[in-house]
């Protein structure tokens, strides 16, 4: 009986066999095609697909038409034609029967991963993520972490880090498969090696500038990190020498510049000529003009977030730079392989030494002196531990500060042997700490808890003194004033779903205001009077909390969130709430559209200073009386790519409350009550923002224009008319250009122009009487009635790199200011040839050479 | 190397400088009043211009004709046109203390000024006490009463004697500098520059009491060539808020003007439509003979 069994089996089993191959023979899939041609619209390809095959389509209208099609095949199948259907339109298919075929949209999902470097495990932030050989799809946030929709099971991933050897690989991924991408470092990144990829444009509200990949010349050759983010459009100096950025119409103040997050307050070194930023310390800038991070959104105009270089985890550098302004030194590398790594820098400029032995051949006068030194410092540190994949910590450290002395010494050759000696200084000095701990709770969840502290201090001194042979007098004053704050925050950065990315975060921070400590001596052969006024100490908090979320959708994402902030001044609790709303919309591959709207609210600031004199940086808080600054700005911006030019056309409009400004007849600071000598106003500003670049052959090109107005109306201050505000600069204009002779050989052309700001001079002069004695006054009837003339310099620069043995060369070799423009640094009134008064420009950059060397080891 | 860095250096140090134009179309002519009133003194007004940035108001001087309405609280005392010789109006009035005057006055196309002031009614009394020659030293030391109510004061020092030119001997009265520690003198930027003839102070801290006070004067600034001291006079006034306020502006404003300290600042006087101030004040003077 068994065998009868088998006997019947095997039947049925051939049966079934060939039953089911019958059954697959006759499939329509099946269904050959001897020749098929269609290159136009998905629909009438469909039509073409019918009459060969004779199958029928069922489809949605809004689910084909916005597809093309395209193929040229013989001897083909339906099936393979149907393929290809899948993979040009996303487009997938189900059989009704066998002559009916319904369409319907592939169903995707989302990938995770988490973009790393090789042996460190450092996490690698804006990195541009592309698959199967399309147009960038993603960037890696600042986590390294990055998430792309796809609908292909197997994926050939690219990664594109200009910092890292170019990665391809591929992978079979599932819904909500997490990808570990490990990256490796290039050693050294020859002109060949950086790939060019067709981007997209990227979903990101601000600018990033990567100093180490940016030429461009500054002065003198430093190696200015901010220099390239002053091109963009926008942003531009204060004025021609003065420190700080004015972005869109706004004080400095207004800039929320931050090292690792944390606050600096004196970003410029040598009155404003470059940036405490050295170049070969920082990793990366991002400018946010339009609505801010909103952790960060406490500032009115922008905030700069500037990031140290965390180190070299397997091998040690060296940078050497020697200039003709400063000299630095870094090194970075590690201290346990792959885990814990430093990064230190030191960088000192040297006028005030090369200028004594300079000074002495000049001036062979030995009863004359006369001199002025200016010196500048920064120092840098980073340590960066990263304990696993999952736990990060990492120490920041910034030193740096400034310092004008200048001494003038007149004997006279009299009876009296009569002596005249001044003496003054101004110094800042910005030293900041902070601590960061990451810790990837699991691949959706990001958590960041930071403490920090900065402090910043500004010193002036002046002595005058006059001795003779039976007296001696001397007058001395001096003036401090400084800040200090601690600030403690703790941010979730969490992947909700597939479209939305939520980041949430509370904070503290605790300011030390110290307004101005004053001192008075002076001095004879009798007496010494010594006074000092101190004025109150304040302290204030600001507490706050926000959350915002990106959410995406198809081509775009909308970030929307806000800012919960409370202020203690004095007695007074400030509350602010500042919502925030960005929409970026891919209009295709090659353009973009943003909006935005948002609202900021500020609560310390520089006290304003409009006169001719130096300038001077004196932070305060809001007070009781003196409302926090607040600032709403819509914005919207355009950009197109085509061909290998880029272009962004973007607008602004912004509207203050509570701007501060000095009243008319209000000295600065002179005593305790210095809130009273200023006003809160209104203000707007506007205007427009064009850039483009291009790329071509050996040819790079930045153009940048913006056309922007600032005005402000305060009660007390010109009649209560609005006016021009200090930072009104209509015109700007920033040209980059770029030539490569060879793959290491560059040469640079840049040409700024900016019209000159508003600065007030006396509007007439006028005879009063002090005891008796007639004493010439100036009048100043309006501030800001005069506008300096608009400033210009043309630079080139020849840029050299050379791969040696044991370490590569960088050698730059320029000119700033080519035509010798003498652009106004000061403007005061002196005294004509004939002893007319007269108002006179003082200019201190002329036609300088440009000289930096540096090595890398 | 050092070569190079010698020769940009010395670029960066030479700073350029031209002048440049201004345009003065914001710049509207004003009359300037400086009138310093002493009680029951005559009415004297000076009366000038502004002139713009560029020029030198030094060199002007008035003549003509303006119109002067002087009221005391809003009652008309004086409606006159009134002759203005060398910048001077003398009107035929004297001003009595705790009067409230307002002076309304016109001339020539310029707007018309208006200022409002309250002739102070007390003044301290004061007394010179000691006088010590120590050396190189003079010291004065005197007493001084102030008013229980508040007040602020302008303290003068002067040394009377004579000019000497060949066989001709001049009376002359000329300022004369004096330095003090006393804290009272703190109030105000110059009178811890020792080189003043004058302090401003307010009362807050003698509160309504009696003080002495020390002042020093170096004999190298009272003996001059061709100079004989013979007496020296201590006045102090009793200046009205007005005037002190403006002199404090005026010191800060002349003391640190074109400092990185410095701001704009509107020298803050009473007269609407025009510049300067109009202001009184009450004086107490005592003198000490030099032995």
């Amino acid at each position: 009986m068994p065998r009868l069994k088998y006997l019947f089996g095997i039947p049925f089993f051939l049966f079934v066999l060939f039953w089911n191959e019958a059954t697959y023979a006759q499939s329509p899939l099946d269904i050959k095609i001897a020749e098929i041609s269609c290159d136009e619209a998905l629909r009438k390809c469909l039509a073409t697909i019918s009459d060969k095959s004779g199958v029928h389509f069922n489809y949605k209208n809004t689910l084909v038409d916005k597809f093309k099609f395209s193929i040229k095949t013989r001897n083909t199948t339906l099936g393979q034609v149907l393929t290809m259907l899948r993979t040009q339109c996303e487009v997938d298919y189900s059989f009704v029967d066998s002559t009916t075929i319904n369409l319907f949209k592939v169903k995707g999902y989302y990938v995770y991963g988490t973009l790393l470097e090789s042996g460190s495990g450092e996490r690698i932030a804006e990195a541009s993520i592309s698959l199967n050989n399309k147009v960038i799809n993603t960037i890696t946030d600042k986590n390294g972490l990055f998430r792309i929709y796809t609908t292909d099971s197997l994926l050939n991933i690219l990664v594109y880090h200009p910092k890292y050897q170019l990665y391809s690989g591929e992978s079979v991924v599932l819904e909500n498969t997490h990808l570990l991408i490990h990256v490796k470092p290039i050693e050294y990144l020859p002109e060949v090696s950086v790939v060019k990829i067709d981007s997209a444009i990227a979903l990101r509200g601000f600018d990033e500038v990567k100093p180490q990949e940016t030429d461009m010349p500054t002065i003198v050759g430093e190696a200015d990190a901010l220099s390239r983010v002053k091109l963009l459009p926008g942003i531009q100096n204060v004025t021609f020498g003065e420190q700080g950025l004015v972005v869109r119409g706004g004080s400095p103040d207004q800039n929320f510049t931050l090292l690792d997050g944390i606050p600096v307050y004196n970003t410029f070194h040598m009155l404003g000529l470059f940036s405490i930023f050295n170049a070969s310390t920082i990793n990366s800038i991002k400018v946010h003009k339009d609505a801010f991070p909103s952790k960060y959104s406490s500032r009115l105009s922008s905030v700069i977030d500037v990031n140290l270089n965390n180190g070299n985890k397997q091998k040690t550098e060296f940078i050497a730079d020697i200039g003709v302004l400063s000299s630095s030194l870094s090194v970075n590398g590690p201290i346990i392989k792959n885990k814990l790594s430093y990064s230190v820098s030191a960088r000192r400029t040297y006028a005030d030494i090369f200028t004594q032995p300079l000074h002495s051949i000049i001036y062979n006068n030995p009863n004359k002196d006369d001199r002025t030194a200016l010196w500048s410092y920064d120092l840098f540190a980073k340590i960066h531990y990263r304990i696993n994949d999952a736990h990060q910590v990492s120490f920041s450290a910034y030193n740096g500060g400034d310092q004008l002395n200048f001494i003038t010494k007149s004997v006279f050759d009299d009876l009296d042997q009569t002596t005249e000696e001044t003496k003054g200084s101004i110094g800042w000095r910005n030293v900041l700490a902070g601590i960061q701990y990451n810790y990837a709770i699991s691949s959706r969840l990001f958590l960041a808890v930071e403490a920090s502290s900065s402090s910043y201090n500004l010193t002036f001194s002046d002595l005058y003194a006059v001795t003779k042979v039976n007296s001696f007098n001397s007058n001395k004053s001096s003036y401090k004033n400084g800040l200090q704050e601690q600030r403690v925050s703790v941010d979730l950065d969490f992947v909700l779903s597939r479209q939305n990315i939520l980041k949430a975060g509370i904070g503290l921070v605790n300011y030390v205001f110290n307004p101005f400590e004053r001192q008075y001596v002076t001095e004879n052969l009798v007496n010494k009077f010594d006074s000092l006024l101190v004025s109150r100490q304040l302290t204030s908090q600001e507490y706050y909390m926000y959350a915002e979320n990106k959410s995406y959708f198809e081509g775009g994402n909308v970030e929307y969130g806000f800012k919960l902030s409370q202020f203690t001044a004095e007695n007074k609790n400030y509350v602010r709430i500042q919502p925030k709303l960005l929409l970026m919309q891919n209009l295709s591959s090659k353009q973009q559209l943003r909006l935005s709207l948002s609202v900021a609210n500020q609560f310390v600031h520089l006290v304003p200073n409009n006169n001719l004199g130096l300038p001077i940086d004196v932070w305060l808080p809001v007070t009781s009386t003196l409302q926090p600054l607040n600032a709403t700005q819509l914005s919207t911006k355009y950009i197109v790519k085509y061909k290998n030019w880029e272009v962004e056309a973007g607008m602004f409009s912004k509207f203050y409350r509570n701007i501060l400004e000095h009243q008319n007849g209000a000295q600065l600071l002179t005593d305790d009550q210095w809130e009273a000598n200023l006003s809160n106003g209104s203000g707007r500003a506007y205007g427009l923002e064009l850039a483009t670049k291009a790329n071509y052959k050996k040819y790079n090109l930045y153009l940048s224009y913006t056309y922007s107005r600032s005005k402000r109306t305060v009660e007390l201050i010109n009649d209560a008319v609005e006016y021009y505000s200090k930072y009104d600069r209509p015109h700007s204009l920033s040209v980059l250009a770029q030539y490569r002779f060879t793959k290491q050989d560059k040469f640079l052309v840049s040409f700024n122009y900016a019209s000159g700001n508003p600065i007030t001079i006396p509007t007439g002069r006028y005879v009063t009487h002090l005891n008796g004695e007639e004493v010439v006054v100036d009048e100043f009837d309006k501030i800001n009635n005069f506008r300096l003339p608009a400033n210009h310099h043309l630079d080139i620069s020849y840029l050299r790199e050379r791969k040696h043995k044991r370490y590569i060369s960088n050698l730059v070799v320029g000119v700033y200011n080519v035509y010798n423009q003498l652009n106004p640094f000061m403007v005061y009134l002196g005294l004509d040839d004939e002893a007319n008064p007269t108002l006179k420009l003082r200019s201190y950059l002329p036609i300088l050479p440009m000289l930096k060397y540096s090595i890398k080891i | 190397m050092k070569y190079w860095s010698y020769v940009a250096l010395l670029i960066l140090l030479i700073s350029c400088e031209k002048e440049i134009d201004l345009d003065d179309a914001d710049f509207t002519k004003k009359l300037v009043l400086n009138t310093f009133l002493e009680a029951d003194s005559s009415f004297i007004i000076l009366l000038s211009t502004s002139v713009n940035t560029l020029s030198d108001p030094l060199e002007q001087t008035l003549n003509g004709e303006a119109h002067v309405l002087l009221k005391i609280d809003e009652t008309p005392i004086y409606n006159n046109k009134t002759d203005v010789i060398n910048g001077t109006i003398n009107l035929p009035l004297h001003c009595l203390k705790g009067e409230k005057y307002t002076l309304e006055l016109s001339y020539e196309d310029y707007a018309t000024v208006r200022a409002t002031d309250e002739v102070p009614i007390l003044s301290p009394d004061i007394a010179i006490d000691t006088f010590i020659d120590n050396g190189d030293i003079l010291k004065i030391i005197f007493t001084l009463k102030d008013p229980t109510e508040s007040n602020k004061y302008f303290l003068q020092l002067k040394s009377k004697g004579k000019e000497v030119n060949g066989p001709f001997q001049v009376e002359a009265t000329k300022a004369l500098d004096f330095s003090s520690t006393d804290k009272l003198f703190f109030s105000n930027i110059l009178t811890y520059n020792n080189s003043s003839s004058y302090a401003l102070f307010s009362d807050e801290l003698l509160n309504g009491t009696t003080r002495q006070f020390e002042i020093q004067i170096a004999k190298s600034t009272l003996y001059t060539s061709g100079y004989i001291p013979e007496d020296i006079l201590l006045q102090v006034n009793s200046v009205s808020e007005t005037m002190y306020s403006y002199y404090i502006n005026l010191l800060e404003n002349t003391h640190i003007y074109g400092g990185p300290l410095s701001s704009v600042s509107r020298q803050n006087g009473n007269v609407e439509q025009g510049l300067g101030v109009f202001c009184f004040y009450t004086a107490a003077r005592d003198s000490v003979t030099i032995p």
